[in-house]
């Protein structure tokens, strides 16, 4: 992500003006910074999509979770844009998903499935369900794993430890 | 070992909100089986009016109802149908003492409730004693079984928990049999009695005891396909599996005594600690049952030598009211059995032997957690272990009880 770095670079947020004295600076505009904060998400999405197609999907949390931590305007990225970028499903699919993670979370909260971003599904400890329940409806939907009682349920469990080892 | 019965010496026993005494002859009227209403026949009561449904107030006529209901009841609804599969019949105030893990709605008999809904959709078989159609009188017990038509409860069970919950494989083992109630109740009853009791682990219905699950090696060189199952089984902290067989008709006991020495002499104490109880109790009639001429001949069996301890000590049998008082409360004598050999012993003596040893209850109940843990970190490489996650899929233990000592109550 060089990407970003370069972005700092071209878009200094505060420069000094040293006519007036050390304190006082130009601040960019609130629609500059918009601007700013929209292309983060955009060139984070982007790498996102290169990873997906690079076949290195398991990387993309590992990724984006810890950048969002470093640069809070990627919180802002709306849950149904990852999974097009990510399954390369359609809109109205990726809005049915949110919509089937949020009753399977019980939530209650007014978001829009529109409007679900990364930020909500990570506000706080207890809505981590929020995430945990839509990342497993992607699951499901794609068919990447089965839900169904493990294998020698429940004797394999049971009787795990060979016999006289206690 | 023979005569060193361990009798509990700490009150381990202990009783539970709701318990009452299964063989109470007010709830059996002399019969051994409830008035079951299933739902084909209120479906067939629809059709002829509805005034003939008015009779039931409990039941839910609007199947669009019916199904909200179940599904935003989701959680008690997937409990009790887990749990009826393995325990096939049992009271609500049993499940609301600890047969469901998931706290569940009392029956009320005046207004629309959980289990007519579940009677619309398909799921459950409602019991009422005989007594209430003959005596005119309300019995405050009320069975639940499943619905024996295949495919009815995966229904259901589908609207309630939505697409790919592993519960199909389960109901298929199970439907299509008829279990009569007193028998089950009693089963189900010892069943709680183990779960509250602190030197049980858990104990299991008949649903997860069929010889093939419990130890799939002694029925491999057994060179037989066997169906049989024990009624209930209970795990001890030692590592003893107790098998209980509640019995209160002689029939077909020879032939399964027959499986039961052939089973034991190919399974050893030492790989999965399986005993045979026969826990008799009074028949409806009052009439006395003569187990011991079966019991005598069982001795001279081919295997019953086998083993170490040998089998004829690892079957034995046991009277109902020596494990219970007449209010149904288990008494000190849980557990104790006589032997084919006349010897007093008891499921919780501490020197059966080489005996396996059992994992933790909790690990039989969030392997659903487990599963969702590794998935998110196989497909998107992050650990979730932390987070909190939807309680539909923890894992459900499916009518595997335990850990309800000193709880005394739902869970």
């Amino acid at each position: 992500m060089n990407d970003l770095n370069d972005l700092d670079e071209m878009d200094t947020p505060t420069t000094p003006i040293p006519d007036l004295g050390p304190d006082l600076v130009v601040r960019p505009s609130v629609r500059a910074l918009q601007r700013r904060a929209e292309e983060h998400r955009a060139r984070a999405l982007h790498h996102v999509s290169e990873l997906c197609e690079q076949g290195r999907r398991d990387e993309v949390l590992r990724w984006l979770i810890p950048e969002m931590m470093r640069d809070p305007s990627l919180k802002k990225i709306r849950l149904w844009q990852l999974d097009v970028v990510m399954f390369g499903v359609g809109q109205e699919r990726a809005f049915r998903t949110i919509r089937k993670a949020k009753a399977l979370a019980g939530d209650k909260s007014n978001m829009k499935v529109g409007w679900a971003n990364l930020g909500w599904a990570l506000e706080s400890q207890q809505d981590t369900i929020r995430m945990t329940s839509w990342l497993w409806t992607i699951m499901l939907r794609e068919h990447l794993v089965d839900f169904r009682v493990p294998d020698g349920f429940p004797y394999e469990w049971i009787y795990r430890t060979p016999p006289g080892l206690q | 070992m023979a005569e060193e019965v361990t009798n509990p010496s700490s009150p381990s026993t202990a009783s539970w909100t709701g318990c009452f005494d299964p063989l109470d002859d007010y709830l059996w009227f002399g019969q051994s089986d409830c008035d079951w209403i299933k739902p084909i026949q209120m479906q067939d009561l629809m059709a002829s009016g509805i005034h003939e449904v008015d009779r039931y107030p409990w039941f839910v006529t609007d199947l669009k109802k019916a199904r909200t209901m179940v599904q935003e009841n989701r959680e008690a609804v997937l409990s009790i149908i887990g749990a009826l599969m393995s325990w096939r019949n049992a009271t609500i105030s049993q499940l609301r003492a600890g047969l469901v893990r998931h706290p569940v709605p009392e029956f009320t008999r005046s207004s629309p409730n959980l289990y007519g809904a579940l009677s619309r959709v398909g799921a459950l078989n409602i019991g009422f004693s005989k007594r209430e159609y003959m005596a005119k009188v309300y019995v405050p017990q009320i069975w639940l079984g499943l619905n024996g038509i295949r495919g009815q409860v995966s229904k259901v069970t589908r609207l309630a928990a939505g697409f790919g919950y592993p519960t199909d494989a389960i109901i298929r083992a199970g439907v299509g049999i008829h279990q009569y109630a007193r028998h089950n109740t009693c089963a189900s009853h010892v069943g709680l009695a183990f779960a509250h009791d602190d030197r049980v682990k858990y104990a299991a219905g008949d649903g997860w005891a069929l010889f093939r699950r419990l130890d799939a090696q002694a029925t491999g060189e057994m060179g037989i396909h066997l169906n049989n199952a024990p009624d209930l089984l209970g795990f001890t902290n030692q590592g003893v599996a107790a098998a209980i067989e509640v019995q209160s008709a002689l029939t077909d006991v020879p032939k399964k005594m027959r499986a039961w020495v052939d089973f034991l002499s190919h399974s050893p104490m030492s790989r999965r600690g399986i005993l045979c109880i026969w826990l008799l109790i009074p028949k409806v009639s009052k009439g006395k049952l003569n187990f011991t001429r079966i019991f005598e001949e069982s001795t001279n069996l081919p295997g019953i030598t086998v083993g170490e301890p040998p089998v004829s000590n690892r079957i034995g049998w046991a009277n109902w009211y020596d494990w219970f008082d007449q209010q149904g409360n288990p008494t000190d004598r849980l557990g104790t059995f006589t032997d084919l050999m006349g010897h007093e012993r008891s499921m919780f003596d501490t020197d059966w032997g080489l005996l396996p040893q059992t994992a933790d209850y909790s690990e039989l109940t969030d392997w659903g957690w487990n599963l969702m843990n590794q998935s998110i970190l196989d497909v998107f490489g992050w650990d979730t272990s932390t987070w909190v996650k939807p309680a539909l899929y923890r894992g459900d233990s499916y009518g595997f009880i335990g850990g309800l000592a000193g709880e005394g109550g739902v869970r």
